[in-house]
């Protein structure tokens, strides 16, 4: 593999011990998926910053990679953590859990990675079309390849740390065109219309995900588009969920278009989707959660302007969002608890200690965070942002 | 039988195979502090992945997964050794920053003869790796 003068120096320690581990774990993924050089990148993001999934062993890492002198050389954000940073006791975390967690903030700030805490990158960074960009977190790749027709891979937390390290990532998979072009298709033709009235795009993310594995889709007959932000978020985060695929061709939404010839077509019908569904059908009780991938500022206004007038919702109602949208809603927040909606930022249901606050009964929006959840033991009903709504006001 | 593959993680595992002919989720999929497979639904559901030689297509779901095999790794209970058809990021990292020996794109036809419960020997080394697998 072809290295320059610069990348040479990098790997062979001129630069520090950090930049070394950094250059020599992005050139053992280079060789894996056979790049022929890297290539630079303009903006990372990092994910893996829960302290409930990386844990102490997690935390040792990072803090190691810190004390090593590690720093990152291109504008780089920062996945959702395990807890809001201000609000963590009304979540009922522990003390000791929250300085893990802020230790773990602390050694990946260390490193130049800004706090954002949000998982929607998309919304605030500065990015667009063609630019080659290390990120993890896969509702953040999917958005950023299929919506924006910026190209990165689904990389791994440390490895998009490595990236962002070093400022360069494997020119292979997804940075390249040619691995871009539709290996199949996914035509929802004869239920677009269902799709749309019931709102089930997060059961189609979920149903594409699994059809379509590690392959790049082009996905047909979906109502979708740039101004239903809304829709796509929840689709493209439910693709992820259920599928390895870093990139889906949304006819109508994705700016890139390639033809589709000689691949195979899955017809979609409502019984793949009423299956996709039922595996989600948990129970009626327990409290709503909205907000994966995190809501936009628009997003919590439409659910706003959604609540009834007068009244209190017979169940309590979390939102999440991140640090920037919550402070402009800061007006808001008395109004909302008063009518049992509560908002955290900086986290989310599934990387907080969701049964501490909220049980283990919920009702959701998101494919993703059903997937997760169940994954986890909560029984989770799968139900549109509507109904969701409508079921915490009857 | 000797199945060669592209090196991704250096060491040498000897252990018993343990194959997944479907896709593995280590975020979520995946057990931490047991080890387990928790997937519902899923054909490893249930079994251990410590000391064995875990063979499967590719990963899928969130790239936490590879902070879960440097947690397992961690703890000394992460498979011996970690064997795909297909390379992706989450298991390369995953391998490399947990010291996991691992070898990708193995052939198909391979992949089809490899049976749980098979001893096996995965050999990685920076230029060179490959799987014997016992002849019964």
């Amino acid at each position: 593999m072809y290295l320059d003068p610069e990348e040479e120096k990098m790997l062979d320690g001129e630069y520090g011990e950090a930049i070394a581990m950094a250059m020599k774990t992005v050139l053992r993924v280079a060789e894996a998926l056979k790049a022929e050089r890297l290539v630079r990148v303009k903006n990372a993001h990092i994910s893996g910053i829960s302290y409930k999934n990386i844990g102490d062993e997690g935390l040792q890492f990072l803090e190691e990679l810190a004390a090593k002198g590690g720093r990152v050389s291109v504008p780089s954000s920062m996945n959702p953590a395990g807890l809001d940073l201000a609000q963590w006791r009304n979540m009922g975390v522990d003390k000791g859990y929250f300085e893990k967690q802020m230790r773990i903030i602390n050694a990946l700030a260390a490193l130049g990675v800004k706090p954002t805490l949000t998982c929607t990158p998309y919304l605030y960074e500065d990015i667009s079309y063609g630019d080659h960009l290390a990120w993890s977190e896969s509702n953040a790749v999917l958005y950023a390849n299929s919506i924006i027709g910026a190209r990165s891979n689904r990389d791994g937390g440390p490895l998009a740390l490595f990236e962002a390290i070093v400022g360069r990532a494997p020119l292979a998979g997804l940075h390249v065109e040619s691995n871009r072009r539709p290996e199949l298709v996914i035509d929802f033709t004869s239920v677009s219309k269902e799709v749309e009235e019931q709102n089930m795009y997060s059961v189609a993310g979920l149903l594409v995900g699994a059809l379509t594995g590690n392959r790049v889709p082009l996905v047909r007959g979906l109502k979708l588009s740039k101004e239903r932000l809304d829709y796509i978020k929840l689709f493209l985060a439910a693709v992820g969920a259920t599928g390895g695929t870093g990139l889906v061709l949304i006819e109508g939404a994705s700016p890139e278009n390639y033809p589709a010839s000689g691949v195979d077509t899955i017809e979609v019908d409502f019984k793949m989707l009423r299956e996709t569904l039922d595996n989600y059908s948990g129970t009626d009780e327990g409290a709503i959660v909205l907000g994966c991938p995190h809501l936009s500022l628009d997003e919590i206004m439409d659910i706003i302007s959604r609540l009834p007038e007068n009244g209190t919702a017979t169940r309590k109602i979390f939102l999440y969002t991140s640090r920037e949208v919550y402070e402009a809603l800061s007006a808001y927040m008395p109004k909302l608890r008063e009518k049992n909606v509560y908002v955290f930022a900086d986290t989310c249901m599934v990387v907080s200690p969701l049964n501490i606050y909220a049980g283990k009964e919920v009702i959701t929006d998101s494919g993703k965070a059903a997937f997760y959840l169940k994954a986890q033991g909560y029984k989770v009903k799968l139900v549109s942002r509507q109904k969701a709504i409508e079921m915490a006001f009857t | 039988m000797k199945i060669p593959g592209h090196p991704v993680s250096e060491g040498v595992a000897k252990a018993e195979l343990l194959v997944s002919p479907e896709p593995i989720t280590f975020y979520g999929g995946v057990d931490p502090l047991t080890s387990k497979v928790t997937e519902p639904g899923h054909p490893l559901y249930g079994e251990v992945l410590k000391d064995r030689i875990l063979v499967f297509p590719h990963s899928k779901g969130s790239t936490v997964g590879s902070y879960i095999i440097l947690r397992l790794a961690r703890r000394g209970i992460a498979p011996a050794g970690i064997v795909t058809l297909k390379p992706d990021e989450v298991v390369i990292v995953g391998c490399v920053i947990g010291g996991v020996p691992s070898m990708t794109g193995i052939s198909e036809e391979a992949f089809n003869t490899l049976r749980t419960g098979d001893k096996a020997e995965l050999r990685v080394d920076r230029n060179y790796a490959e799987l014997l697998v016992e002849e019964l």
